[in-house]
């Protein structure tokens, strides 16, 4: 990958993989290491990756291999350095859809509530839930990502849904 | 009820999060230093690119009052904040509306202002500081057909990038922009119509220099959308760039400025950033020093499987192998797990028996509290994965080191 199309590269999926990145990692800093290598590994790799498969995905596959190897320092550096980002913190990232500033206000504390039951799964859950809800994966895309089969993967997002229906109560009740 | 969740989950998961243009930028001059250490350094634009991007685009200039936009202060509302709505409409407010055309693009600058604790929404730094003194402009983008500009959070969002930043005169607009002054930005369509924020340190100490705004086609400043005077610093636009390139003036009261407030602000950015690092303690660099002298000879000795961690790993048709475990004993669950490139981590040639370390924790505990997971080679392309504990009788004294040290 030559700079120019690493350029449009970061353009084009920038802001996927990084949201991608925050959510996973729940911590800024963590999260602009991991987006930072995910290219930086991305320059390397693509060149050798089939030209047929979704770009965004072969990034997202990085990120997970990336934040696999990664996962115990950054678990170790963030007791240290206690930087980790509070679900709010990502709120005021969502784009403002809503009419009034009082639905926008419900549809904040709507989302709070799901970032932070999403935030509680485990990751062999969280992970297939970002991809499917946050990155439009398919559920095939996701196996690829993931390394899984595709009847684990479908599993796994089954069970999430399951938690989080039950977690969500109160929100689905009002809707 | 099942559609709900699914509503509820994509709404709330929304990729709304926007990287730092710094960090973007920080991985292309990487990735350019990459570049040069694999092959020599070389032109990021080869000649025929650049004949290419000398095809002759005019942009027209004119000023006219843009009666279709919103106020800078309605888009500060829409951010729903109404304490830079105010400041907007203060008397320190400049209001421009300045509009400049580029084929299918007409750009506004709408206004600006400047000054401490104009937003409700002041970013605090790791360090607690607030940087509270911050230089706010909003500029409007619109097509010239009348066709709407695509909603932020629609598909084609982003697909046709800007970067929009203020340039000081005198100063390198590479060096000295909102992306390396603490900008960022925050933007919405409204009846087709892209309005964009955007926030940085304040530059009104450099108002007697002269304040540029330039919006430019793409993610990043390009340097190819405009012509600076060496010996003025005067900026223009490029004439032959083949995009928007709306360069304005922005009429700042030059009384504002501070010379010595702006030379200390300078000298500041120059400084070096420290680099983030890690601090190791002595029990950090003991473990990594005891696990360096792990390998496929001594690791049974030294080290017992957690049981349930074993696997046997084959590459699959990329060649990357996956290992993961999830282990449930009476101290809970212990997840973990590691992908790698087979081929990389066992070059052809390798020896069976050959074993690797795929990562391991850091704890204050050090040894005591150590997983490693290692993968050693099988002699049919196969490897064997596992995640390891330091055996209690050979964590007890220093001597107890892998290779008998």
């Amino acid at each position: 990958m030559n700079h120019k199309e690493l350029e449009m590269c970061i353009r084009t999926y920038g802001k996927d993989i990084y949201s991608f990145c925050c959510h996973l990692t729940q911590n800024r800093q963590e999260a602009d290491d991991l987006y930072q290598d995910t290219f930086l590994t991305a320059i390397e790799l693509l060149d050798r990756l089939d030209a047929g498969r979704n770009p965004k995905s072969c990034l997202l596959s990085v990120a997970v291999n990336q934040w696999r190897n990664r996962k115990r320092k950054f678990a170790w550096r963030r007791r240290i350095t206690g930087t980790q980002v509070s679900i709010d913190d990502m709120e005021a990232e969502l784009p403002m859809v809503q009419e009034t500033v009082e639905e926008a206000m419900i549809f904040q504390e709507e989302a709070r509530m799901v970032r932070k039951a999403v935030a509680a799964l485990p990751e062999k859950y969280r992970l297939p839930v970002l991809l499917f809800y946050m990155e439009d994966l398919k559920v095939a895309e996701i196996a690829a990502v993931l390394k899984l089969p595709q009847g684990t993967v479908k599993s796994r997002l089954f069970q999430a849904r399951k938690v989080l229906q039950k977690e969500l109560e109160v929100v689905l009740s009002e809707t | 009820m099942k559609h709900d969740v699914d509503r509820l989950l994509k709404h709330a998961l929304s990729p709304e999060i926007q990287p730092d243009p710094r960090l973007n930028q920080n991985i292309l001059n990487q990735a350019e230093e990459m570049t040069f250490m694999r092959r020599g350094k070389r032109s990021i634009f080869p000649a025929a690119v650049m004949a290419a991007c000398c095809i002759l685009v005019l942009g027209s200039t004119t000023a006219f009052a843009a009666w279709k936009l919103l106020s800078p202060a309605q888009v500060a509302e829409e951010h729903m904040d109404t304490k830079l709505a105010e400041a907007f409409q203060g008397k320190d407010a400049i209001l421009v509306d300045e509009t400049q055309e580029f084929g299918d693009y007409r750009v506004t600058l709408m206004g600006a202002v400047a000054g401490k604790n104009l937003s409700k929404y002041l970013v605090t730094e790791n360090d607690g500081t607030v940087q509270d003194d911050r230089f706010y402009s909003v500029v409007a983008i619109a097509r010239t057909n009348g066709a709407p500009m695509p909603d932020t959070h629609s598909d084609e969002y982003g697909k046709d990038p800007f970067f929009v930043s203020p340039y000081i005169k005198g100063l390198d607009p590479d060096r000295y922009s909102i992306a390396t002054m603490d900008g960022g930005y925050s933007e919405f369509v409204r009846d087709g119509i892209q309005y964009r924020l955007i926030d940085m340190d304040n530059i009104e100490i450099f108002a007697d220099k002269g304040i540029y705004i330039g919006v430019n086609s793409g993610a990043f400043y390009d340097s190819n959308a405009y012509l600076i005077d060496e010996k003025t610093g005067e900026m223009k636009r490029n004439e032959s760039y083949d995009g928007v390139n709306a360069l304005f003036v922005l009429p700042m009261d030059a009384s504002k400025a501070d010379p010595v407030a702006a030379q200390a602000y300078l000298d500041k950015l120059e400084e070096p950033a420290e680099p983030e690092t890690i601090e190791k303690n002595e029990t950090d660099l003991a473990v990594e020093e005891w696990v360096e002298r792990l390998n496929g000879d001594n690791l049974e000795k030294y080290c017992q499987i957690i049981k349930g961690t074993k696997q046997i790993c084959k590459p699959d048709q990329d060649g990357w192998c996956n290992y993961s475990y999830d282990v449930s004993d009476e101290n809970g669950t212990v997840s973990g797990g590691s992908a790698f490139v087979f081929n990389e981590l066992f070059p052809k040639g390798t020896q069976p028996g050959t074993a690797k370390c795929l990562g391991y924790s850091y704890s204050n505990l050090g040894l005591a509290d150590l997983t490693i997971e290692m993968v050693i080679l099988n002699d049919d392309h196969t490897a064997t994965a596992g995640a390891y504990k330091p055996r209690e009788e050979m964590i007890e004294t220093e001597s107890n080191q892998p290779n008998g040290r």
